[in-house]
């Protein structure tokens, strides 16, 4: 774990950004292998290129290959920084663990009894269909909100925060 | 121009693109193995993830590596 709980802290919820993005991101990087193909098309439809560069089939798949293991790893980035984003809620804080690039990585942490308003938005047709969205925290003495984009159940999230907030002891 | 010309370009770019891709390759296998043991949970898409990726780049530069093969053994210098 990127941190460790408290005595008598425990989990309450893991929530992760939706898989809607990533998906999309993927979907974009799988239609992009069609490139070479495109450009390979290209190089076949001139025989003087052909005669230059020896067998064209070959370098071709060379090409391809190459294209094939850029969008696998392109993949593989945006796959990682999805799963690595995590929100957790437990009894005592708030935390989001945000993976930005493959070695940044920041973590927020918020106590309970420190939110003052928390507020969970859902803005369009699919985000509504899917269910995801934008989630703020307001916490006293903070200038900045926290704020969580693109989490699964943002509503549910905010229940379940309001329900530890209510039955924190330092609060009631 | 001479094709002779192209392919003393040709063969050494091939092989310096290949030794990029096993850098990347390594690098990306270091991250990810950092990364997918860095959290607790998730213990069966971490094995997955790390297995799908050690597989499928494995093969890719196998494959890679034998046509950049193919290609200098039938038109090197």
């Amino acid at each position: 774990m990127a941190f460790k709980l408290e005595k008598n802290e425990y989990i309450v919820l893991i929530s992760r950004r939706h898989w809607f993005k990533p998906v999309l991101e993927t979907m974009a990087a799988l239609f992009s292998l069609l490139i070479p193909l495109f450009v390979s098309s290209i190089v076949f439809a001139m025989p003087e290129l052909s005669k230059e560069f020896g067998n064209t089939s070959i370098l071709s798949i060379i090409l391809i290959l190459s294209w094939f293991f850029i969008v696998w790893n392109i993949i593989f980035i945006i796959w990682t920084n999805h799963f690595l984003d995590v929100l957790i809620v437990t009894n005592l804080h708030v935390i989001d663990i945000e993976q930005i690039g493959l070695w940044h990585r920041e973590i927020s942490t918020i106590q309970l009894q420190k939110i003052q308003d928390i507020s969970s938005k859902t803005e369009g047709l699919i985000a509504s269909i899917l269910h995801y969205g934008d989630l703020e925290i307001q916490s006293a003495g903070s200038l900045t909100n926290f704020i969580v984009r693109g989490i699964q159940n943002p509503d549910l999230v905010r229940q379940k925060m309001n329900e530890q907030i209510n039955n924190h002891p330092n609060i009631n | 121009m001479n094709s002779s010309v192209i392919t003393s370009i040709l063969e050494p770019g091939l092989f310096a693109l290949f030794l990029a891709f096993v850098v990347v390759f390594i690098y990306f296998g270091i991250t990810l193995t950092h990364h997918w043991n860095y959290y607790s949970f998730n213990v069966q898409i971490k094995r997955i993830m790390k297995g799908l990726y050690f597989f499928v780049s494995t093969f890719i530069l196998l494959a890679l590596l034998f046509f950049i093969g193919l290609y200098i053994g039938e038109y090197g210098i």
